[in-house]
């Protein structure tokens, strides 16, 4: 069994294990897990040894389940942070990612925005996300209060066991263990926390973004799933094994792929785009209120506008790009964080007697410098002339990310953007 | 032997997972001392050895505290009331009348605020090296001072989970087991996964924090007292206050888990089952430990005059239902109507104050003001009715409030530690007809 350390996320304290020894990092998120349980799985620390081969694995147990700390809520920015967290702790620079289901969204999410922070990208099982349809959707939603009812009992994992990895529905070794590792794993509320957090989680938007290398691993049985997937990052392989169930330890094929991959050709070349999360502010009848004050008092309120905004751009870790007279141009590497910054801006922007707008995108940006460019910042201040005094306004990419954080919007309809090609809809942030 | 299966008891909103084990006979809560994990347990043999034995008696229930374990997290530091709660839930889902609680350490202090106040639901309690308080006092000197516990929490919040610090831990706990390196091994994991970082230091300053001084002497049920040479004095603190109860030093054992020295824990196991065997059918306790509130309306003579009868009447009856709304919200039993004032008990202070802070702001929009009393103590129960010098000791503090006021008692104060309720101190009191002097506190 391996050891456990942990780092420290902000003030959450992050679980992870660094096995073996080599040159190259290869950093695994796990689907729900506990670094404890996960290495008993039958069969799973031979498959963990191997791939430590040659080089260090480490396996980063996320906030909110297993042995981390279990703040309330689950989001992928939150979970971004965690893998961050870990790398900087055991200096890992630029390893490669292995995101295992849902914990694929979180990496593909991760170095879409940090490609320098990544060398190759592997997704296991991946999916954009839970639902199309939105009835789907809805009885989903509508399930959890049964399922955190129900969430531990042993008739009701042993039946995910089965469902999950039919090939082993005869091996009581293997049902014991995955009805304990569940339950060490989750709490019913977490459980529920984290069900919230998958259904509505949507990555279609970020994945063209992915500028590392990528493959996709796959069982048959996730097949579309992860076809989407691959399609929608540029020049992804896809790489179908076979087999009955879900676990990656099922056979070798799955190893197979990912050492041919992880093996294959040096890949020094530092993306020029990234992505990001634009936040744009706007002072409301600022012409007028100039007028009203004159130069002078203007300026002096400006000068104080500008102070109270860049408090809380440092607050939220928001990068100032630019100030284009009496608006604010910034970046985040996450649109919870965003969200959360603008928030503060409406809310207090108005004690200096002035009302501010804000647009948040999240999308692909070109890096000239220190500056970002491209049609991602353009939707970013469209958007934000859509708002209203007083409004954070929002794409619908942004609210798709955001999942499980808590955030509710209000939707704004579908609307054209000044030249920006196709419909964009729009959702303004619920008060706090 | 079978690891027991998991089942989850709701507690307010919080899953409490449990086991049980054996059947028949006495039922036994398991009260742990520490943090803990249902499934580490039973990867130790000695602990299992130590459960099996008590499951000789009849069921044993164990259960993951929550914030611990596999139960739901929490997000902030429970109190005693809330954690005293989870005992009862845990009862409840498997039909268990009433058992023996079998604590140890933190867990006793659980164990007593459960026996205090609910004694028809216990039929005795066994504690190992109890503990009233957490912090030191002058007439409390073996807890450690708030500044050993501080650099206790810096030392939990930095180096939790990390290897060194645990073996370390494990070596000043259980002299006897860090002996053997499979022991070691097993505190380790069963630490890690008992609770992450954030979550021990929680728990250990909710272990601070406690304070169940004033509730010993409302303990009804047979008391055993078991106990390390080196928790003598204590233990003894314990015992003396609690009305026949029974206190042994167990020789040779220096061991914080008793289980884990199979040769002293021996002794320990005896006297738990000749006890346990040995209890008569007790009596069905008539004392019991309440909340009680006691609120009064403001100025309400002078109101009355302006407003006249019928005006004033109609006011009063809208007065009582709000107020009837919140007693049932807060779990609260009426006892009496007192004019224009209530008085009612609770199984809880916590619920008490949050209460009668509902109350005073409900109230308000009415355009009425009241002041309210509360004070945790032993009542004689009579045809449904609470009687004894506590229901006095209420009634005076409520008379002492100021308009608007939510008034305690100390006793009230020291056993809501942890649930983030602020107190101004409003000083020491004499009380009519009440004897000795008595520190009041205003919530904020």
């Amino acid at each position: 069994m391996p050891d456990v350390s942990y780092a420290r996320s902000g003030d959450v304290s992050i679980a992870y294990q660094v096995v073996g020894e080599g040159p190259t990092d290869l950093v695994l998120l796990p689907f729900l897990s506990n670094l404890y349980t996960l290495w008993q799985a039958p069969g799973f620390a031979q498959f963990g040894y191997r791939l430590a081969e040659g080089r260090r694995l480490v396996v980063v147990n996320p906030r909110g389940v297993g042995l981390s700390d279990r703040p309330r809520g689950f989001t992928v920015e939150s979970r971004m942070d965690d893998l961050r967290a870990v790398m900087d702790t055991i200096g890992s620079g630029r390893p490669a990612l292995l995101g295992i289901s849902e914990a694929a969204a979180t990496c593909s999410v991760f170095a879409a925005a940090n490609p320098d922070r990544v060398e190759r990208l592997v997704l296991y099982n991946p999916y954009a996300r839970s639902f199309v349809d939105s009835r789907e959707r809805d009885e989903a939603l509508g399930s959890l209060q049964r399922q955190r009812e129900e969430w531990g009992r042993r008739e009701v994992l042993e039946e995910m066991a089965i469902e999950l990895n039919p090939q082993w529905s005869d091996d009581p070794a293997y049902l014991d263990w995955f009805v304990w590792h569940h339950r060490l794993t989750t709490s019913p509320s977490a459980l529920v926390d984290f069900r919230r957090m998958q259904i509505d989680l949507d990555i279609t938007d970020v994945l063209p973004a992915i500028r590392v290398p990528t493959l996709v691993v796959a069982k048959e049985r996730e097949r579309e799933a992860a076809e989407q997937v691959a399609t929608l990052i540029p020049a992804a392989e896809l790489v179908i094994v076979p087999g009955e169930g879900l676990a990656m330890h099922e056979n070798d094929f799955a190893l197979e792929a990912i050492e041919t991959f992880l093996a294959g050709g040096a890949t020094r070349r530092i993306p020029d785009t990234v992505l990001a999360t634009v936040l744009f502010t706007d002072l409301v009848d600022s012409t007028q209120r100039a007028a009203e004050l004159g130069d002078r008092d203007w300026r002096a309120l400006l000068e104080r506008h500008h102070e109270l905004v860049r408090v809380e751009l440092a607050r939220y870790r928001g990068v100032e790009i630019d100030t284009a007279g009496d608006g604010f141009f910034a970046s985040f590497d996450g649109p919870a964080r965003a969200i959360s910054c603008a928030r503060e801006i409406v809310e207090r922007v108005p004690e200096l007697g002035l009302d501010v707008r804000a647009g948040i995108h999240t999308g692909e940006c070109e890096r000239v410098g220190e500056k970002l460019a491209g049609l991602a910042v353009n939707v970013g201040a469209r958007v934000s002339g859509f708002a209203a005094a007083g409004e954070v306004l929002v794409s619908s990419t942004v609210k798709d990310l955001v999942a499980g954080s808590g955030i509710s919007f209000q939707d704004r309809g579908a609307h054209e953007l000044k030249g920006v090609p196709g419909e964009w809809r729009l959702y303004a942030v619920s008060p706090a | 032997m079978d690891v027991p299966d998991v089942s989850y008891a709701r507690s307010g909103d919080v899953a409490i997972a449990y086991q049980v084990i054996g059947e028949g006979g006495t039922d036994v809560v398991f009260v742990r001392g520490t943090l803990a994990d249902l499934l580490a347990g039973w990867d130790m043999p000695l602990f299992v050895d130590h459960v099996e034995w008590l499951a000789e008696s009849g069921r044993v229930l164990l259960f993951d505290k929550r914030g611990s374990g596999l139960s739901d997290p929490v997000r902030q530091v429970p109190t005693l009331e809330t954690r005293m709660d989870d005992i009862r839930a845990v009862m409840d889902a498997v039909d268990s009348e009433r058992a023996v609680l079998w604590a140890a350490q933190e867990g006793t202090r659980i164990a007593l605020m459960f026996a205090a106040t609910y004694p028809e639901r216990t039929s005795a309690l066994v504690l190992y090296d109890p503990t009233a308080r957490g912090l030191w006092a002058p007439d409390y000197p073996w807890a450690p001072t708030e500044e050993e516990w501080r650099n206790e929490l810096r030392e939990i919040r930095e180096r939790w989970g990390d290897r060194r610090y645990l073996v370390e831990r494990a070596h000043r706990l259980s002299p006897v087991g860090a002996q053997n390196e499979e022991w070691l091994e097993w505190f380790v994991w069963y630490q890690r996964r008992s609770a992450s970082p954030a979550e021990a230091v929680a728990f250990h300053r909710m272990a601070m924090e406690g304070d169940v001084r004033d509730v010993l002497p409302s303990v009804r049920a047979p008391t055993l007292v078991l106990h390390r040479s080196e928790a003598t004095d204590e233990a003894s603190f314990v015992a003396d206050r609690i009305g026949g109860a029974r206190r042994m030093e167990v020789e040779g054992l220096h061991d914080w888990f008793s289980w884990a020295d199979p040769e002293h824990n021996a002794v320990l196991l005896r006297e738990t089952q000749t006890f346990i065997e040995g209890l008569a059918a007790a009596p069905v306790a008539d004392r019991v430990l309440a909340t009680i509130m006691f609120t009064d309306i403001v100025g309400s003579t002078e109101r009355a005059a302006e407003l006249g009868d019928s005006a004033w009447s109609e006011l009063l009856a809208r007065h009582h239902t709000l107020v009837r709304g919140e007693l049932v919200r807060f779990r609260g039993e009426e006892l009496d109507t007192a004019g224009d004032g209530f008085f009612a008990a609770f199984d809880g202070p916590g619920r008490a104050i949050e209460c009668a802070a509902a109350i005073r702001d409900a109230v308000r929009t009415l355009g009425l003001e009241v002041r309210a009393g509360l004070h945790t103590g032993e009542f004689e129960r009579l045809d449904g009715k609470l009687g004894g010098i506590a229901v006095s000791t209420g009634a005076r503090i409520s008379s002492l409030a100021e308009p608007g006021e939510v008034l305690v008692s100390s006793t009230v104060k020291d056993l809501v530690a942890g649930s983030g309720i602020a107190f101004e101190d409003r000083g020491a009191h004499e009380l009519k007809g009440v004897p000795g002097e008595w520190r009041l506190f205003a919530v904020r």
